[in-house]
């Protein structure tokens, strides 16, 4: 395994303080639940789990006991009575979504519920056809408004780029914290009217 | 239809900015050098794009020189990185010609003449660019088939959309395998349906008065409908870069680097930025047609 320390990008010499704070915004960056439905999940849980491992790692080390890897494996799961709908969550979580859609487009239109647009929309998001994708879970939502998977799934969608590194700041740690410390004293000497109040 | 993809300057660091300039101005100069003079003019930023996205999966070493630019006059930072560029171009060569053949198919008049008249040029382009096997194929076969879709009037911008995808994400996949290649592709076709459909959206007012074929238009009945469904239209492309962005982020270290910054930059903030000008254009073009 390579080095713990250079997966969650701090120094061997870090505090325990910022290597929690390194780690959890590396979770929050790739938690399984921003890539759930996104073609590259199995990556972003890989990630997850070397992220993990170097975490548990540090930790080891630094309680004094030996190495060993470890992590957490995230499971999806979806309830479905039907068992063609079942068969099609089972092609879309390994991967095959073109056969997917053909076991979908089988289906005829006077059978089609809720659970058929979600899994429609689930396939029509993973080729790309995100307006499409769109039309169609919200179509599910509308049939079936209580559905916690289909409103998360829409949730989801509606997050965006907030999980982002760039726009949040995330993982991105400034270079510069020596800077930031004396401009934040200036600032403040500056409201205290130069230090004579 | 180019020209959507490029960063939001004020938001980089100044290195970083530098940096972008400088692999603008080297591709530039290796297009003029390998493929014409001519192409140095067709460059955009999309391309640049491209290369910087490339450069940051292929994670190629580089050195930044100083060189004399003959149109400036002075010595401008050039990022050196030849197969970064070698590709590139040839890709941006191999799509200029065929995107010129599929305008010659569509268009009438002067803009057709003048079309007809630059393909020995383009034709000198492409033949300059076949380094790479099985890339012609990979974007010449996409464009005939978003031809078919064009002449069927198809109302799915999805489905035009996904022509476009597929040619940007053989251009920013190719050749690269595993984890990057899949990455690559994800971003590539969402770069590729964003700027298909952002071009669709600036050039619906043109083309309700033409008659060209737009997307959005047959799948909104008239510009009047599209204008209705700005928000779904607005909801859509940011779908798009939000998918690259999460995508991208799979590619990145614990700490973003200079590179990984201005490509989030661009996909994030000047995609956005794209939208909005296009936004202002569209509700300009309302209030004149009011």
């Amino acid at each position: 395994m390579s080095d713990p320390y250079k997966v969650l990008g701090v120094s061997s010499t870090a505090s325990d303080d910022e290597i929690k704070k390194a780690y959890r915004a590396l979770v929050k960056q790739y938690h399984p639940d921003n890539y759930a439905d996104n073609p590259l999940a199995d990556l972003a849980a890989e990630k997850m789990k070397e992220i993990n491992e170097a975490y548990s790692e540090i930790q080891k080390l630094r309680a004094g006991g030996s190495s060993s890897s470890g992590g957490s494996a995230h499971s999806q799961s979806g309830a479905s009575g039907n068992t063609e709908y079942g068969r099609v969550r089972q092609l879309i979580n390994t991967g095959r979504v073109s056969e997917a859609e053909i076991l979908l487009n089988r289906i005829s239109i006077g059978d089609r519920g809720p659970e058929w647009h979600f899994l429609k929309g689930v396939v029509l998001y993973r080729n790309g056809w995100v307006q499409d994708a769109r039309t169609e879970i919200e179509t599910a939502c509308r049939m079936d408004p209580y559905n916690n998977e289909y409103r998360s799934f829409q949730q989801r969608m509606n997050s965006g780029a907030s999980q982002s590194p760039y726009s949040t700041g995330g993982a991105y740690r400034s270079e510069c914290d020596v800077c930031d410390v004396c401009s934040t004293m200036m600032c403040l000497n500056c409201l205290c009217n130069g230090g004579r109040c | 239809m180019f020209g959507y993809i490029r960063p939001v300057v004020g938001d980089l660091l100044v290195k970083e900015a530098d940096f972008y300039d400088a692999v603008y101005c080297g591709l530039c100069r290796y297009s003029g050098k390998h493929l014409s003079h001519a192409s140095r003019f067709l460059l955009n930023y999309d391309f640049t794009f491209l290369a910087i996205l490339r450069l940051s999966l292929t994670g190629e070493q580089v050195t930044v020189e100083k060189k004399r630019c003959p149109y400036k006059c002075k010595k401008k930072a050039t990022v050196c990185c030849d197969a970064v560029y070698s590709y590139t171009a040839s890709a941006f060569g191999l799509f200029s010609y065929h995107k010129l053949l599929d305008d010659l198919r569509d268009q009438k008049g002067l803009s057709r003449f003048c079309k007809r008249l630059a393909l020995p040029w383009f034709a000198h382009i492409r033949k300059k660019s076949l380094a790479y096997a099985g890339m012609e194929q990979m974007i010449s076969r996409p464009i005939e088939e978003l031809h078919g879709l064009e002449t069927a009037n198809c109302d799915s911008p999805d489905r035009a959309a996904d022509c476009f995808g597929r040619i940007m994400r053989g251009i920013a996949a190719y050749g690269l395998d595993g984890t990057k290649k899949a990455i690559a592709e994800q971003c590539g076709y969402h770069i590729g349906r964003f700027i298909y459909l952002i071009d669709a959206y600036d050039d619906f007012e043109k083309d309700s008065k033409s008659g060209n074929y737009n997307p959005f238009l047959a799948k909104y009945g008239h510009a009047e409908g599209v204008r209705a469904h700005a928000e779904e239209i607005r909801t859509t492309l940011i779908d798009s870069m939000n998918v690259f962005s999460h995508s991208y982020a799979l590619a990145c270290g614990p700490v973003l680097t200079g590179l990984d910054r201005t490509v989030f930059n661009i996909c994030e903030l000047g995609s956005r930025a794209a939208i909005k000008r296009v936004e202002e254009k569209a509700s300009k073009g309302k209030e004149t047609h009011v």
